[in-house]
């Protein structure tokens, strides 16, 4: 990647400006979308143990700390592929499944 | 990204900070504002600046004159109830697309004041500090959440990439070279400030919960959403009836209402479809004593005063309402309100002192690599800091300026403000790139004396000088006199240490109502 650290000399190039948008849509979007998956998830889950508002409330406010960990863990992480695989494939799978099983458990 | 973990996080901080610290900086700015937006409110709109009433007023008597304003279309009216803060009633009237209009009344008179003409903090700043004012789609909110995440984002990296947070604490060496003490300064105010800059954005983002994870209601409540409306927030609806009703006195529901909240009173009453024969009162009671924005609502029959509804939150929903608490900070507590104001501006000098961290240790190097990075970012920065400080300030004294009814191509006095607002804002910009090396200084002597010109407006336009307010203890217009000539000192102050000869003693330009 282009680290703009304080040696470093020439910008970076078109590859690695690629591959940092491609990181940061996959670290917002995709970990924006698999934290509303997973607490979508989880709200369904936890309604079996308290009021469902409550558990939409909960879970929605703990969203955004798990959504500061996906993003921090996105940039952390060397491997690009990685970051896809989790955050879009993890986005993937849980909001379909929410959708899935949503009007089952309304029903 | 870097080799290890804390280079990956520092690259982050850098770059996420000055990407967005433009608009972070305009959002702290207003939020800092918005913790004393009632007395904004009284300064801008002299016609409210009313004493305080001993009782709270009758509600039947606020709804006789209610019911003479309210038009057709109107579907609800309701009535804020006086505090120390807001000695009006303010009256609403909401159409079938949730659009309010505003009156304020006298509560000692129950006489009518004249239109606002002023939007003032409420209606300006405050929104500004949520939505940026753009409500279109909601983009603003989201705007304002992407930036909130951002925040908690830099803050969670800042403190990763840091060697010594102890230390920083009693770390400021205002005296050494500019890369040195602006990091200093960057350091200090972000470390003393830390848990109240990650509540406070934490909080905010947890406000608009339901706006950020919009998905989740639909998904897990399917075709029944009515009933998380009702279950969290305790909202019920009836359909008019088409036929005209009578309204039962409000006084006496007030007292159902005292009763049932061991005392507490109502700080709204809303008064659905009115006139109907199915219209309905709704009172919602006040939390000028609790951190906790409880939800306790009542709800009653119009016409005969019988109780349909009554709904207090539950834990989870509570904890929501005490975060919310602490961030809107409705409660009565002047020491808090200050330590509020003070953090806030804390927010604001961190923020800067970012920027100039930035600008100062790329400086030379770009200058050598004939690099436009810092010039841009320069630029940014001064529009971004003491642009939207002129901006602010510019609003003020259109305030006291503009005439009573004014109105420039068919733009209303409101309106007028706001363009001002946003015109010295951009040309705040164009200033910064036109001038570099010396927009901080002029800005900052501009800010100096927009502030002092404020001051002597109010004083000449409406009487109330400082020396009138300060005997009178009216506080809300000698606070924001106060606070206008504080700022006005510490910006000349800035801008005399930025004179162009003493270019080695940079100094700081501290944010400053």
């Amino acid at each position: 990647m282009g680290v703009p650290h304080r040696t470093a000399v020439s910008p970076p190039g078109l590859f690695s400006a690629l591959k940092l948008i491609s990181r940061i849509l996959a670290a917002v979007v995709g970990g924006y979308l698999l934290s509303a998956g997973l607490i979508t998830l989880a709200a369904m889950a936890l309604g079996f143990t308290m009021a469902q508002s409550e558990a939409v409330v909960l879970v929605s406010m703990l969203g955004f700390l798990l959504y500061l960990a996906v993003l921090l863990w996105s940039f952390a992480e060397r491997r690009l592929w990685r970051v896809w695989a989790v955050t879009a494939g993890g986005a993937a799978a849980t909001v379909g499944l929410a959708l899935w099983l949503a009007p089952l458990l309304a029903g | 990204m870097g080799e290890s973990f804390r280079q990956s996080m520092t690259w982050l901080h850098s770059w996420a900070g000055v990407v967005i610290g433009a608009l972070l900086f305009a959002i702290f700015w207003m939020g800092t504002l918005s913790v004393f937006d009632r007395e904004i409110d009284r300064w801008m709109i002299p016609d409210t600046r009313l004493s305080t009433v001993a009782a709270p007023p009758s509600l039947d008597a606020v709804a006789a004159v209610a019911v003479g304003l309210v038009r057709p279309e109107h579907r609800a009216w309701l009535a804020t109830l006086p505090t120390d803060r807001e000695p009006v009633v303010k009256l609403f009237f909401q159409d079938s697309e949730d659009h309010f209009e505003s009156r304020f009344l006298d509560p000692a008179t129950m006489a009518l004041l004249p239109e606002a003409g002023s939007w003032a903090a409420s209606d300006f700043i405050f929104p500004f500090h949520y939505n940026l004012n753009l409500e279109w789609m909601h983009i603003g909110y989201w705007l304002v959440g992407i930036l909130g995440m951002a925040m908690l984002v830099m803050l969670t990296s800042g403190v990763i990439i840091h060697h010594r947070i102890f230390t920083d604490f009693f770390t400021f060496r205002p005296g050494g070279k500019l890369p040195r003490s602006s990091l200093d300064l960057h350091n200090l105010t972000a470390v003393v400030g830390l848990p109240f800059h990650f509540v406070i954005t934490l909080s905010g983002l947890i406000i608009f919960f339901s706006i950020h994870f919009p998905g989740v209601v639909p998904i897990v409540y399917q075709d029944k959403q009515a009933d998380f409306v009702k279950e969290a927030y305790g909202v019920v609806q009836r359909d008019a009836a088409g036929v005209p009703g009578d309204l039962a006195s409000l006084d006496a529901m007030r007292m159902r209402a005292s009763e049932l909240w061991s005392g507490g009173q109502p700080y709204f009453v809303r008064i659905w479809h009115p006139g109907d024969a199915n219209s309905y009162v709704e009172m919602r009671r006040s939390f000028p004593d609790t951190v906790t924005m409880n939800l306790d609502a009542v709800y009653f029959d119009g016409p005969t005063g019988a109780i349909l509804h009554t709904h207090t939150a539950k834990p989870v929903m509570t904890v929501q309402r005490f975060l919310s608490g602490l961030h809107f900070i409705q409660f009565e507590h002047w020491t808090l309100r200050w330590l509020y104001f003070v953090l806030g501006l804390s927010g604001c000098v961190m923020i800067a002192a970012g920027f100039i961290y930035w600008l100062e240790s790329r400086r030379k190097r770009h200058a050598a690599q004939g690099l436009a990075g810092v010039r841009i970012v320069e630029g940014l920065a001064v529009g971004a800091v003491t642009g939207i400080v002129t901006a602010t300030l510019a609003f003020f004294v259109a305030n006291r300026l503009l005439p009573t009814g004014a109105t420039v191509l068919g733009y209303e006095r409101y309106a007028l403000e706001i363009w001002i607002f946003y015109l010295v804002w951009l040309a705040s910009f164009v200033h910064a790139w036109i001038r570099p090396g010396h927009a901080w200084r002029e800005q900052g002597w501009t800010i100096a004396g927009l502030a002092a010109l404020a001051v002597i407006l109010n004083g000449v336009t409406t009487g109330d000088h400082l020396v009138r307010t300060l005997t009178e203890a009216s506080w809300a217009v000698a606070g924001m006199d106060l606070a206008l000539l504080a700022g006005a000192s510490v910006a000349a102050f800035a801008a005399w240490r930025l004179r162009p000869r003493a270019a080695v003693s940079l100094s700081f330009k501290q944010p400053a109502e």
